[in-house]
């Protein structure tokens, strides 16, 4: 996927995930940006999952059904072995998928590449010994486009 | 004044909230097309999710805001309103608020020995959980020749072989709960030395509450009024005017059975043109103290007569005591209490009473007390003259209410306006509340103090004191948990009746309600009678309820 596209006739959006790149592995940092940087197409979509992935569920004022509980699972202890992992990726994976739908469905007018169409997790690492857990995520458009994503996370185990 | 600092975010309407986010949003999607504002995006959470909230802060803020400016909203829920605006609002009608006043009295300072005492002035007494402070710091000396100033107070010999002198206190807040009654037990920091009591010498003075939005509210609707003697919203608007701490007022007129002034005809016809006006000027009835010069009749009994001003509209006398003593029990015997109407024409003009049935509690009534005093000197000669204290319950200010009907510029000319003070129903509660062993045991002050301002407030609207509404007013001062007050409780009332005060007085008992009955020719019924509750008259008793270890 190419980091620019043609943004003629595209609504943006603040890019909130500084470093991406054309291609290969780089470190995302969450950021403004020097310049304020912007994006459309599936980096919006990507950066939507996450961050509603990564909010807890009724933290939002006003907005207590969005969010996912897949981090409140983590802290709360849910995730204990690796087996947990790709069913609390899930249930909170569904939660965002419903919560975007219902964005699209609303707003009435996002183009496909600005529509999910799924959430795949491709690969997890849950490192004990690190209290570290490694998500790869595969988040694709129903235009087709996609986008990997790793997310660390910090667990409360060892 | 109303500013955002009044409002927080748990104020706030949601619905509100996404009502202004949707607005902005598209607002702003117009103006900038390429941005996308949709639900989920950076730029929505961010900038407009936090502008809608903070519209809606604005919004609620306005609101209120202009709620406050608009009497009719302010009717409808005077305690959202702004006192400020309030204030300012209702100044468009010649309204001012009523500030209430702190009440003031004398504590009685008594000691083991005639030493000189002093009370610093950071002296705080308490009685109640209620505190009173002194003014200035007194001292307490021995000889009156030490009296130079007013922070002097001399020290007397009681009969008990005790010593007291008063401290004046005024109470440390406005309003009504600051008026200890005679009797009243203090306590105060820092400890006086060589003291063994503090009692409150006699019953306190002032102390009425601030008046509340939603009383200025209702004397706003009277304040529209003319004030003059008219209809009855009238005459209202002009007793509320000149007596802003009035509490209720009941007028009964042409039509009503409790109207008799209007019938002394030889038909026994109401012909109208009269009215009596029953007035309560403060929750309960206070005690003042009446200096009299008493004449001796001979084997040890004394004449006192309270004429018409000594104590305006008065109820009872409660004792009479050798004058200057102060701090008593008892009192002497009382053998006698005529009373009477002193109806001499003040100006151009006195109002038609005829008998206490239509004339007691007004500002007319007197009486003539005959008294025994065991401890009259030896030789006292029959018509020998000393002074005694009259220790006498009435509501406040009655006169000044009852001058406003008759003077001539005032009165109407074809009207007869009798101020009375309320018919009184005394009423005593005795009620048990249970808590929980091993917690805190209730505040029995607040639960006094909580149906006393309950019962006192309801002056002539019902006629009636509920059980219901004495448990009400004592469950909402208790702590929850379990705490609750036992039933069935204990009330009595009794009502002293114009014809015959102060002997003949009905008696009220009941657990369930007592009720004012309707006796107009006597005059009582519940357009003349309301019940007063004093917190000395409330006995609480806390025990902790018997419960299994669980």
């Amino acid at each position: 996927m190419p980091a620019s596209i043609d943004y003629t006739g595209r609504s943006v959006d603040l890019l909130i995930f500084q470093g991406v790149e054309e291609s290969g592995n780089h470190r995302i940092e969450t950021g403004f940006g020097d310049a304020g940087f912007v994006c459309t197409g599936i980096q919006k979509v990507a950066q939507s999952w996450l961050a509603l992935f990564m909010t807890d569920a009724g933290t939002m004022l006003n907005k207590p059904t969005r969010g996912s509980s897949f981090l409140p699972a983590v802290r709360s202890g849910r995730i204990r072995v690796s087996e947990d992992v790709p069913a609390e990726f899930a249930l909170a994976a569904a939660q965002v998928r419903r919560t975007m739908e219902l964005d699209a469905v609303e707003d009435g007018t996002l183009p496909d590449d600005e529509r999910l169409d799924s959430a795949v997790l491709v690969d997890y690492d849950l490192a004990r010994e690190l209290s570290h857990l490694r998500l790869k995520i595969r988040i694709t458009s129903i235009a087709g486009d996609s986008r990997v994503v790793y997310l660390p996370v910090p667990i409360p185990i060892r | 004044m109303v500013t955002t600092g009044d409002v927080s975010f748990s104020d706030i309407d949601p619905e509100l909230v996404a009502q202004a986010e949707e607005y902005l949003a598209n607002f702003l999607s117009e103006q900038f097309p390429s941005r996308d504002f949709s639900e989920g995006r950076v730029i929505r959470e961010l900038v407009v999710n936090m502008a809608a909230l903070l519209t809606g802060l604005n919004r609620t803020d306005i609101q209120q805001l202009l709620d406050s400016f608009s009497p009719l909203i302010i009717a409808q829920d005077p305690t959202a309103a702004d006192d400020d605006i309030v204030d300012a609002v209702y100044a468009n009608y010649g309204v001012e608020r009523y500030d209430g006043n702190k009440a003031t009295g004398n504590i009685a300072v008594i000691l083991n020995d005639l030493l000189t005492t002093s009370v610093p002035d950071t002296t705080v007494f308490t009685a109640n959980g209620l505190r009173y402070v002194v003014t200035q710091p007194y001292i307490g000396v021995t000889t009156a020749d030490a009296v130079v100033t007013s922070s002097e107070r001399l020290i007397e010999q009681r009969p008990d072989g005790t010593y007291v002198f008063t401290v004046p206190v005024v109470a440390e807040g406005v309003g009504e709960a600051y008026r200890a009654v005679r009797g009243t037990r203090f306590s105060s920091a820092p400890v006086i030395a060589g003291v063994i009591d503090l009692e409150a010498a006699a019953d306190f003075e002032g102390g009425t509450d601030a008046e509340t939005n939603a009383d200025l509210v209702e004397r706003t609707q009277q304040g529209i009024a003319p004030r003059v003697f008219s209809g009855r919203a009238q005459v209202a608007a002009l007793f509320q005017e000149q007596y802003p701490s009035l509490i209720n007022l009941s007028q009964v007129g042409f039509g009503d059975p409790e109207m008799l002034r209007d019938r002394d005809n030889i038909f026994e016809m109401s012909t109208g043109s009269r009215a009596d006006l029953y007035v309560q000027t403060a929750d309960t009835p206070e005690e003042a103290v009446v200096v009299k010069d008493c004449t001796y009749l001979g084997n040890n009994v004394w004449q006192g007569t309270i004429n018409r001003d000594d104590a305006p509209g008065f109820y009872l006398i409660n004792a009479v005591v050798p004058h200057s003593l102060i701090v008593f029990a008892g009192g002497l015997q009382i053998n006698s209490e005529a009373r009477g109407l002193d109806l001499t024409m003040e100006t151009d003009w006195v109002h038609n009473v005829d008998g206490l049935v239509q004339g007691a509690y007004s500002r007319y009534q007197t009486a003539v007390v005959q008294f025994t005093d065991p401890e009259t000197a030896a030789g006292t000669v029959v018509g020998a003259v000393v002074q005694y204290d009259f220790y006498i319950t009435r509501l406040p200010d009655v006169k000044t209410l009852h001058d406003l009907t008759i003077a001539r510029t005032r009165r109407p000319q074809n009207g007869d306006y009798l101020v009375r003070a309320a018919v009184p129903a005394f009423a005593h509660v005795a009620l048990e509340i249970k808590y929980r062993p091993n917690t805190m045991a209730p505040d029995t002050d607040a639960v006094k103090q909580a149906i006393a301002s309950r019962i006192n407030a309801l002056g002539f609207t019902i006629g009636r004191l509920p059980m219901a509404l004495v448990i009400d007013a004592a469950q909402g001062a208790l702590e929850g948990g379990g705490t609750y007050t036992f039933t069935p409780i204990n009330m009595y009332a009794e009502i002293y009746p114009p014809d015959t005060v102060p002997s003949g007085k009905i008696t009220l008992i009941d657990v369930n309600e007592l009720v004012i009955p309707d006796l107009p020719a006597r005059g009582v019924s519940q357009r003349t009678t309301v019940f007063y509750l004093p917190v000395s008259e409330i006995n609480v008793i806390v025990n902790p309820m018997s419960l299994l270890a669980i």
